[in-house]
């Protein structure tokens, strides 16, 4: 698949996931999260590879202002492999955020710089 | 007696004192009309603002009526999840994803942020929609809606949180 716009999309989100300016949330499905802005949505979820058997497939689908499914894409289907990567990443970083890993960890390491003692 | 009068009036040029007392009158009669005239579009200026402001007023009431039934109808769907009511549930989910889009196209109070709200709202209550649609076709009712009901939950604050801003709006 050769779709700048997408891969376009895909890195900006990247850089704005990993930076943290856009937060991801949970959907009913444990292996998907989705980012919403004012007319439409961005879900990425891990499935497993029907291709590579043992290895992960992480799926990128866009949503309309109705829910309706308008893209749909996964990492198999585009010819540069650092694509893996960066949806890899998003993936895990949106589990993180979504999840609140993120949140706790860093309440932990300001508490653990502010000296407090734990029970 | 007649002649007297005109003698009079040609002595003392009345008629051209009445000719100028005429003309004043004319001109302070006009620039009554144009104060009047320009007191009257204020008024209609601040009409027009009254009249546009409970205009704005209305449609942030209609939203925050609106967004209570979406809310309401939420705690209804959370109910049917705990009493397992499949089969009824994917047309509660489209009725619900239909209101808000309803929602968010006819209210123009909304900002950006509260059609995030929405539109995350409209993308969870579709990927459940289908979703439950598969699991019915093919007769597998494992379904976790104690955690479906916990991010119903915080869809359903998230609205709370847009209709309570919306609600401090009006009228103000």
């Amino acid at each position: 698949m050769s779709y700048p716009k997408l891969y376009k999309m895909i890195e900006r989100l990247h850089v704005n996931t990993v930076d943290g300016t856009i937060t991801w949330k949970e959907t009913n499905r444990g292996n998907s999260f989705e980012i919403s802005f004012s007319e439409y949505s961005v879900i990425i979820s891990e499935e497993k590879s029907k291709k590579t058997p043992n290895c992960e497939l992480y799926v990128i689908e866009i949503l309309d202002q109705y829910g309706e499914t308008v893209e749909k894409s996964n990492d198999e289907e585009f010819d540069e492999d650092y694509i893996y990567e960066k949806m890899k990443d998003i993936y895990q970083t949106a589990r993180r955020q979504a999840k609140g890993v993120d949140k706790a960890l860093d309440a932990i390491i300001n508490k653990l710089y502010d000296g407090e003692i734990p029970f | 007696m007649l002649s007297k009068i005109h003698t009079l009036i040609e002595l003392y040029n009345i008629g051209d004192l009445s000719s100028i007392v005429g003309v004043l009158i004319s001109i302070i009669g006009f620039i009554f009309t144009i104060i009047t005239l320009m007191k009257s579009k204020k008024l209609l200026g601040k009409t027009k603002e009254a009249v546009e402001k409970s205009r704005a007023d209305m449609r942030k009431t209609d939203t925050v009526v609106d967004v209570a039934i979406v809310v309401s109808e939420m705690e209804e769907i959370k109910r049917l999840h705990r009493e397992k009511s499949i089969t009824v549930l994917p047309y509660r989910y489209t009725n619900l994803r239909k209101s808000l889009i309803s929602i968010r196209s006819s209210n123009e109070s909304l900002d950006d942020t509260d059609k995030r709200v929405i539109q995350s709202a409209i993308s969870f209550f579709s990927v459940l929609e289908r979703d439950i649609d598969s699991k019915i076709k093919n007769d597998n009712h494992d379904i976790d809606f104690p955690k479906i009901n916990n991010l119903i939950s915080n869809h359903s604050d998230k609205l709370q949180e847009v209709l309570i801003n919306k609600k401090n709006n009006i009228g103000a």
